[in-house]
């Protein structure tokens, strides 16, 4: 799974979101180090909701709150499964590149 | 600050519009929405940050146009659905339904198609294999790192513009130059060896070598990519010399093994030490056909220092100038060091100078005009299929005009309509194109085998990444070329007329047909300078072939035989297998004569001279070429005797020193006077002349006369060798295999080192150039002139077929039917005669320039010119011939009935 796809899904699997906010809260959570353009954005939404891994939320704010333009994405539950699957994955590979890098630094 | 979100936003918008039309309909508004509101952002933070996310927000964008895309094409394949015609026409996707609409109309007439394909086909074929040869050959650098600043070092003569050794130098003259030289960042010299490998298991093997002095790869800036390059304790004489090898070679007799350095390289004789491999695909670029895979180190003897009699011009020097030295200085540097040299050694080089002239320029200047002839030939191959494709696709045009009338009618714009045509031009140049490039690599086969094959880099000649590159620019430039007219025409259409006139064709205006006869023009006028080229090199090699070269030089088989060098008795055991080889091969079937010649066979290139001195005179003539012949030499060769006599058996060794001379050397020196009984001195020995023969083209029928002079073989001394004459009764290359037999009955150890055998074999490489243009240039021609014609014929054909009205009403009104011949024919003629005047303009105008490609013949040869003239103008009223009899079998009553 593509880097921003597993951080797009981890977003939602929080709360569901809106694309700005989407983009905001990647940008937050990596320290600005992945920084979605909107293209890249709207590319890996359009790629999850292929895969049903997300899906349109019609359910929306307060109208207050809201701008109508926007449109809400949530988390499916094969999404959260996918993401569960691919966070576990990327553990594992991570444990396995300490253990290599740590034994040389030793 | 203001403008920049406007712009990036339009540029946004701009390739968002390359993307699948799914992605656009769906987020295309969220993409352009977010990238406001994260500019906006920016914008409040100052204008760099707005700039960089400007930059980001595009370049993403770019970047996912093509995964996108195929992002698509996997989703589409998974959810099948029927494609929904898009309103919004971007860019990609009506360009690829035009591809498919001009592909779906380009099938619906077959006919047209093949011809059009046929004609891209060939002459793209023909371009692509001349440009292959030509770039491997000329046109691209030599496989060093900046070649541009690699240089040459010649030794010429001023006073002798025959230079036989090439520009290459001795061994004596090198050394200086190396030493006082401060110009190059260093100085190395080539000289090309053979060597034969003698393998533990297997048999012996021949192999290209060169000769190298120390620093030879680093000068050239290739690294070995193991092992070293030589270095100056390689130079000195005694054990075995260093060895730098292909990485060919390496893989070949090593095995590809890395622990191979130090091992024995197994030359015959003194075997080499292996110091190093080079970079795998790495050939170096001789002058020749020479591919050297093995570099041995160059011994630097007392006998290359020593400035005595005996001089061997065999170095090759190249030089990389020093940062900052230009060509020019360098040039200076060295002539200013060489003439210094000839001052402190008055005897020994005697008014040399020395020339420093970019590497590649001498390694491939000679061919770099003829090659660039050839393209420009084929180039106009090229430009007469590319105006009579324009000729054909006018025409399918005006066959059109109701479709494109419908189309226009329709709503369709003026630049849709050019548009769709010209990628139906782009697609029979594409087509073609692919067709031509599989042409093309047949005909480079084809060339290669034609080619002289001592021309410098034959072995790179191939189709490679260049070579389709080239193709494919070739054919988007002829696409357009051709594509653009009838598109322009086309796109003028006008509607009302073009429905109204029931489909004749509404665009056979006036104009139309003006640009077509155009064209046909242009075709004539290139055809005709194709042709008279074509007639020229014919006329040009014929006078080649009418030269008569002094002798008879069918049938004869060529080969050496040398006794081993530094011995005592060489010179003994010499004459010995030279007289056993003989009688051996005497005894053969159908072997008419055997003789033998010291001193350089003719059209061999071999050649040796000597200086002479005539009784009275002081002075030496030092410039008679001397053979040392058997005595039936000259009669066998069918040397015509002109007086006194021949060479006899009775001119041995004891008897008095005799010599036969040609008649350039008796005109020479005895003018007016019997030369036969005269006397002159060379090598301090008198010799009376005996015989005047016929003179005899050594060089070949391009070569000057010399003076020559033949010496009885018997009367030699130092006959370590000679070269074996076998005149037989059929073909020679029949008996080769038996006479190298014969040989090795004498002497099991001869090698026999010439890839060339025969007399007529050496001949035919002599003529190889000049035979290969005049092929190539008569192909070119004939297919000009077969193109053209067919342009005529198109143009004339369309003519009748609009005007069969006007003809039946002629003839209803009492034209007779050689009336109407007489106006289709008019017509035709006045397109051939624009276009032959034209073509004969061009060709005087070039008829200087392909002097130099001419053996005693002018560019400007007005017979070859008005042959040419009269086959095309002949090829012209042929071409219109069919359509005129058309014409005058139009029957009156169906014609205007017609319509």
């Amino acid at each position: 799974m593509p880097r921003d796809a597993v951080l797009i899904l981890a977003c939602l699997a929080e709360e569901r979101a809106h694309g700005y906010a989407i983009r905001k809260a990647v940008a937050e959570r990596t320290a600005n180090e992945v920084r979605l353009g909107s293209t890249t954005l709207y590319r890996r939404l359009g790629q999850l909701l292929d895969d049903g891994l997300i899906a349109e939320d019609s359910h929306r704010p307060s109208p207050v709150l809201d701008d109508e333009r926007r449109r809400y994405f949530r988390i499916t539950p094969a999404g959260r499964r996918a993401l569960r699957e691919e966070l576990g994955r990327l553990e594992r590979v991570l444990v396995a590149a300490r253990a290599v890098t740590g034994r040389r630094s030793r | 600050l203001t403008v920049i979100c406007p712009v990036a936003e339009a540029a946004l918008r701009a390739v968002l519009r390359l993307y699948p039309a799914r992605f656009r309909h769906r987020f295309g508004p969220d993409v352009l929405a977010s990238a406001r509101t994260e500019l906006q952002e920016a914008t409040s933070a100052g204008l760099l940050s707005c700039l960089a996310v400007s930059c980001r927000e595009i370049a993403q964008a770019l970047g996912g146009v093509i995964p996108q895309h195929r992002l698509e094409r996997t989703h589409r394949a998974r959810h099948p659905q029927p494609y929904s015609g898009d309103l919004h026409m971007p860019v990609i996707e009506p360009l690829v339904a035009d591809v498919r609409f001009a592909i779906r109309s380009l099938t619906q007439s077959p006919s047209f198609t093949a011809v059009v394909l046929l004609i891209i086909a060939i002459s793209i074929g023909a371009s692509t294999a001349i440009f292959a040869v030509a770039d491997a050959v000329a046109l691209r650098g030599l496989p060093f790192p900046d070649d541009g600043r690699l240089v040459s070092v010649l030794e010429t003569d001023p006073e002798s513009p025959t230079i036989f050794s090439g520009g290459r130098t001795t061994p004596q003259t090198f050394l200086d130059w190396r030493r006082e030289q401060d110009v190059f960042t260093g100085l190395i010299s080539a000289r090309s060896a053979r060597f034969w490998l003698a393998p533990e298991d297997g048999d012996l093997q021949r192999i290209d070598a060169l000769q190298v002095s120390s620093g030879f790869f680093e000068v050239l800036g290739i690294r070995p990519m193991l092992g070293r390059d030589f270095d100056l304790e390689d130079e000195r004489a005694g054990g075995e010399p260093s060895v730098v090898v292909t990485h060919a070679f390496w893989r070949q007799h090593f095995g590809g093994d890395p622990a191979a350095l130090g091992a024995r390289v197994p030359f015959e004789g003194t075997p080499g030490v292996l110091v190093g491999v080079l970079p795998a695909g790495f050939v170096y670029p001789t002058g020749s056909a020479l591919v050297p895979e093995v570099f041995v180190a160059r011994r630097f003897g007392e006998s290359d220092t020593v400035r005595g009699r005996s001089r061997t011009y065999a170095d090759f020097v190249i030089g990389r100038l020093r940062p900052g030295v230009s060509l020019e200085q360098a040039g200076d540097r060295m002539a200013a060091i060489t003439a210094a040299l000839d001052s402190r050694f008055p005897e020994w080089i005697r008014g040399r100078r020395a020339t420093v002239v970019p590497l590649h320029e001498r390694l491939v200047g000679s061919v770099q005009g003829w090659m660039w002839m050839l393209l420009s030939a084929v180039g106009l191959l090229l430009l007469i299929a590319c105006a009579n494709v324009a000729n054909l696709l006018l025409a399918r045009a005006s066959h059109r005009g109701r479709e494109i009338g419908i189309r226009a009618a329709l709503g369709a714009g003026r630049l849709r309509i050019a548009r769709g045509l010209l990628v139906e031009s782009l697609v029979l140049a594409v087509g073609g194109t692919a067709l031509g490039v599989l042409i093309g690599a047949a005909g480079v086969q084809l060339l290669a085998a034609w080619l002289p094959d001592d021309l410098p880099r034959i072995a790179d000649i191939g189709i490679d990444w260049r070579v389709a590159g080239a193709a494919g620019a070739a054919a988007i430039v002829t696409g357009l070329i051709f594509g653009l007219t009838p598109a322009w025409q086309a796109s003028r259409t006008d509607v009302t007329s073009a429905l109204n006139s029931q489909g004749r064709g509404a665009t056979a205006t006036r104009s139309a047909r003006r640009v077509r006869g155009a064209l046909v023009v242009g075709e004539v006028a290139l055809a005709t300078v194709l042709l008279i080229g074509a007639g020229l090199f014919l006329a040009s090699f014929v006078k080649l072939m009418r030269v008569d070269p002094g002798f008879n030089h069918s049938n004869v088989l060529v080969l050496s035989v040398q006794a081993p060098f530094q011995r005592e008795d060489t010179y003994e055991l010499g004459r010995q297998y030279v007289g056993q080889s003989m009688d051996r091969l005497r005894a053969l079937p159908g072997v008419l004569g055997v003789e033998a010649v010291s001193g350089g066979t003719p059209l061999t290139g071999g050649w040796s001279s000597d200086s002479i001195k005539l009784p009275g005179a002081d002075t030496l003539d030092d410039d008679i070429d001397i053979r040392h012949v058997t005595h039936g030499y000259l009669k066998m060769l069918g040397v015509p005797l002109r007086r006194g006599r021949y060479l006899t058996d009775a001119d041995r060794s004891g008897s008095d020193r005799v010599v036969v001379i040609n008649e350039a050397a008796a005109n020479q020196y005895w003018p007016g006077l019997e030369a036969v009984g005269q006397r002159f001195t060379s090598s301090e020995t008198e010799y009376r002349v005996v015989g005047v023969v016929g003179n005899l083209r050594h060089g070949g029928p391009e070569a000057d006369v010399r003076r020559e002079a033949y010496f009885p073989w018997a009367q030699y001394d130092y006959t370590f060798g000679a070269d074996l004459l076998i005149r037989t009764e059929g073909d020679p290359m029949a008996l080769l295999a038996s006479a190298k037999a014969a040989v090795w009955q004498v002497r099991p150890e001869q090698r026999f080192n010439s890839r060339i055998v025969t007399l007529d074999g050496y001949f035919d490489q002599l003529v190889a150039e000049r035979r290969f243009n005049m092929a190539l240039l008569i192909v070119f021609g004939l297919l000009g002139l077969a193109i053209s014609a067919a342009g005529i014929y198109g143009v004339i054909a369309y003519l009748v077929s609009q005007r069969t009205r006007e003809f039946g009403m002629r003839m209803a009104l009492g034209a007779t039917r050689a009336s109407v011949v007489a106006l289709v024919v008019r017509r035709s003629l006045v397109l051939v005669v624009t276009g032959l005047v034209l073509g004969t303009g061009i060709a005087l105008f070039l008829a200087g320039s392909v002097n130099a490609f001419l053996f005693r013949l002018d560019g400007g040869d007005p017979r070859i010119f008005g042959l040419a003239a009269v086959i095309m103008a002949g090829t012209g009223l042929l071409a219109s011939a069919l359509p005129a009899r058309r014409a005058s079998r139009v029957n009156p009553l169906t014609a205007l009935r017609a319509d």
